[in-house]
């Protein structure tokens, strides 16, 4: 559902913040980003949403190229960025509503969608609310919430779980994985290497903009045999 | 003690600092042009001093100048102190991480009065020093007049801010008002536009308009003086402490006026003691009501409506409810009419004047001004020269939603015609009523659209060019941002090509109308086609 092919990505002409990546996140899966700060997970989950664009290679979403099919390629990712303090002064449900009608979500089924995803994520009364008066956590439900509106195939989260209480990250990691189960795809990055492990069907591993590892989770784990914590520090570290 | 210089330099450092850190503080001309412009502002304020001076001789009542220069800074100085006193005690950013260090609410108040007091420098430099340079020089005034003067200058701010100060401790002790970051805002730009359009005539009034009668009144001790110095407990004293400078009850009298000035700020420190922690209990951003919305009220609000309109309902809902962006780009459309009008009528005009002037000009200069001053409106209200600016780090929005950033940025464009098209309205209301004809009206008002349409794609075409997207507070976005003068320029270049030729030409109502909508016409169509332009440069920026 996404592939991603030799692609490198640099700022200023000089920080090469990716480094020639290659790697395919199948169907079904959720996928797990893991790296360091700075080591360019960031920069990748940007390359896939289509908010900026690499210097070579190509990367296809659903099929579709994220440069020369951008919309349709934006269509069908459900994306949640790593800062959740935006649109601080709309209320919840104007800012929902705004979503639906960007991602054009059918009239019919906009009141299910968010009063499904308002339960869950315990947000039906700050709905009317202005997204400032919200906290952390309220805000960062609140942009999950408008980035699954249009019930996105792929869901690329930036950092999901930060701020979040623990019965919206249990719900939020409950939700990621039925939707891999029904056939869809959920990457996202993250520092937290529990989550990654407990969650994930696969991983990538990335360090100084490259590379490091990808694939499933229990074959990253069979290398050595040692926990997840210490072969993370050991790529890492001699990236 | 101690304690309160250190944490004072410090709050003083972070606001010079993160003044200096933007990019446009950094560049040789800024301080050039603020130089100038508070010299020049110093200067007429030094002029109308002496305006008054001279004509207070032949009446013996020249020493009244020095009470009304005292009274009035420290008057403007509270009600700017009320504003700034919770802002700064309040609502600052750095108030819950002062809470959390090992200080006395005297001495987190103590450290931020002397950062207000600091600012009040600034101003006191340009509208109290002038005064007293003036008198000093008029009155021959020696050394003696001079230090006093400077320990004057020194110690004014502190009466006028502890009263401010106060007033707003117990405000905050014992209401709910200013407790919700968001609304004072609101009202206090308002209060603040309004004060500072008040004053803008009372100085225009006084500098032009000083009757013989007032000045007598002046004179006498009467009226403003007296209330000016009765509302400021210790005042006269610092006013008869120069103009008694050279004898010993100067002496005493500034002795009794830096009392009373310690007196005011222990008063304040004490009480901020007993009343500061509590009064910021609930201070929020902004206040939510965490109400269930009824299934009604879900399918009503979020029914479907077209991306575009969608955006521009946004945008829309984005500028008004942000305090800054409302005072600069909602609120901006319906001044300009205003201050017309202002201008007129302090420079001694009347409407009645201003009318025959309107009906003097032919039915072909009305529209082409008409229509130029439509133009300017559109260029001079920061909607469509902030529009990429005010993304700010949020830029990357505008680029993983899938809606073409051509659409967005012509969404943006439309926003900014929409609230233009406010200010065209009401200037086209007040030609009618100054007398302009229906025909030449609703001829201007059919030429605004293209004027209104040029103003503001060039205000687009220019910000996403050179967005602004570094800032950290949206008065950065919109209130330091370069793109809003160079839009400006740009629209006193159009207003112009949409006046100057139909004037100097002296041309007829048709021809005039002719060549305004080939004008505008041919301004849209370039500016339109400049959007292609525009749209790369966002599509292909990082963000």
């Amino acid at each position: 559902m996404i592939e991603i092919s030799n692609v490198t990505k640099t700022y200023g002409g000089r920080i090469r913040a990716v480094d020639n990546i290659t790697f395919t996140v199948e169907p079904g899966c959720i996928y797990g980003f893991l790296g360091p700060n700075g080591a360019g997970k960031t920069t990748t989950i940007k390359l896939i949403a289509g908010i900026i664009r690499p210097d070579s290679g190509t990367i296809r979403v659903c099929g579709h190229d994220t440069v020369r099919e951008a919309l349709a390629a934006k269509k069908s990712i459900g994306f949640v960025p790593d800062d959740p303090n935006a649109f601080l002064h709309l209320k919840g449900l104007e800012y929902l509503k705004f979503m639906g009608d960007i991602y054009e979500v059918e009239a019919g089924k906009r009141r299910e969608i968010i009063g499904s995803l308002a339960e869950r994520f315990d947000m039906t009364k700050a709905l009317g609310d202005k997204i400032q008066s919200y906290s952390h956590g309220m805000r960062q439900k609140i942009v999950i919430m408008g980035a699954l509106m249009h019930q996105p195939r792929v869901w690329l989260l930036d950092e999901p779980m930060t701020g979040l209480d623990p019965k919206s990250a249990f719900e939020l990691k409950s939700m990621m994985r039925e939707h891999a189960d029904a056939g869809n795809t959920v990457f996202f990055s993250t520092h937290v290497l529990e989550v990654a492990e407990k969650l994930c069907d696969s991983v990538a591993v990335i360090g100084a903009g490259r590379l490091l590892y990808s694939g499933s989770m229990g074959g990253l784990k069979s290398q050595r045999g040692e926990s997840l914590e210490k072969l993370f520090l050991e790529m890492t570290e001699n990236a | 003690m101690r304690k309160v210089l250190v944490l004072a330099k410090t709050l003083l450092k972070s606001s010079s600092g993160a003044a200096v850190n933007q990019k446009q503080g950094r560049r040789w001309w800024v301080p050039l042009v603020l130089g100038f412009a508070f010299l020049s502002m110093g200067f007429s304020v030094g002029m109308m001093a002496l305006g008054i001076y001279e004509a207070l001789v032949p009446l013996g009542a020249q020493g009244v100048i020095m009470p009304l220069a005292m009274g009035g800074t420290s008057a403007v100085i509270f009600i700017f102190g009320v504003f700034y006193t919770v802002s700064l005690m309040y609502h600052a950013d750095d108030v819950p991480l002062l809470l959390a260090l090992p200080l006395k609410p005297w001495q987190i108040l103590g450290a931020k009065f002397l950062t207000l007091v600091v600012y009040e420098y600034i101003f006191q430099a340009f509208i109290l020093m002038p005064v007293l340079v003036v008198y000093g020089i008029k009155s021959g005034a020696g050394a003696v007049y001079i230090l006093y003067s400077a320990i004057l200058f020194a110690i004014l701010p502190v009466i006028a801010l502890s009263m401010a100060a106060v007033l707003v401790m117990v405000v905050m002790r014992f209401t709910s008002f200013g407790k919700n970051k968001q609304a004072f805002r609101f009202a206090g730009g308002i209060i603040a536009l309004v004060l500072a359009i008040g004053l803008n005539i009372g100085m225009q009034n006084t500098m032009t308009q000083l009757t013989p009668e007032q000045l007598a009144a002046l004179a006498d001790g009467s009226s403003l003086v007296s209330v000016l110095e009765r509302m400021f407990p210790g005042l006269p004293f610092a006013s008869q402490a120069l103009i008694g400078s050279n004898t010993l009850s100067g002496l005493w009298n500034l002795l009794l006026f830096v009392l009373c000035s310690a007196a005011a700020l222990a008063v304040f420190l004490g009480l901020g003691q007993l009343l500061y922690f509590k009064g910021l209990t609930g201070v929020t951003e902004a206040a939510g009501k965490r109400r269930l919305l009824s299934a009604e009220e879900l399918d009503k609000r979020t029914a479907g409506t077209s991306a575009t309109r969608s955006y521009i309902g946004k945008e829309l809902k984005m500028l008004t409810r942000s305090p800054i962006a409302f005072m600069n780009c909602v609120l901006m459309n319906l001044i300009w009419p205003v201050l017309v009008l202002v201008m007129v009528f302090t420079r001694g005009g009347s409407f009645a004047e201003l009318s025959g002037v309107v009906a003097s000009l032919n039915a072909g200069d009305a529209v082409a001004v008409l229509t130029g001053v439509a133009a300017f409106m559109s260029c001079a209200n920061a909607v469509t020269s902030t529009a990429v600016s005010r993304e700010g780090k949020q830029l990357y929005f505008m680029k993983y939603i899938p809606m073409p950033i051509r659409k967005q940025l012509m969404a943006k464009v439309y926003t900014g015609m929409l609230l233009s098209a406010m200010g065209t309205v009401l200037l086209i209301v007040l030609a009618l009523a100054m007398g302009v004809g229906v025909l030449t009206a609703l001829l201007a008002l059919a030429l605004s659209l293209p004027a209104v349409a040029a103003g503001s794609l060039v205000g687009m075409l220019i910000d996403a060019s050179r967005p602004k997207l570094d800032w950290l507070n949206e008065q950065q976005a919109i209130k330091q941002n370069v793109n809003v003068l160079l839009h400006m320029l740009a629209g006193v270049l159009i207003g112009a090509a949409v006046i100057a030729p139909v004037m100097l030409l002296r041309m007829s109502l048709a021809g005039a109308a002719a060549y305004i909508a080939v004008l505008l016409g041919l301004l849209t169509l370039v500016f339109l086609s400049g959007m292609r332009g525009a749209t790369s440069r966002i599509e292909t920026m990082d963000a």
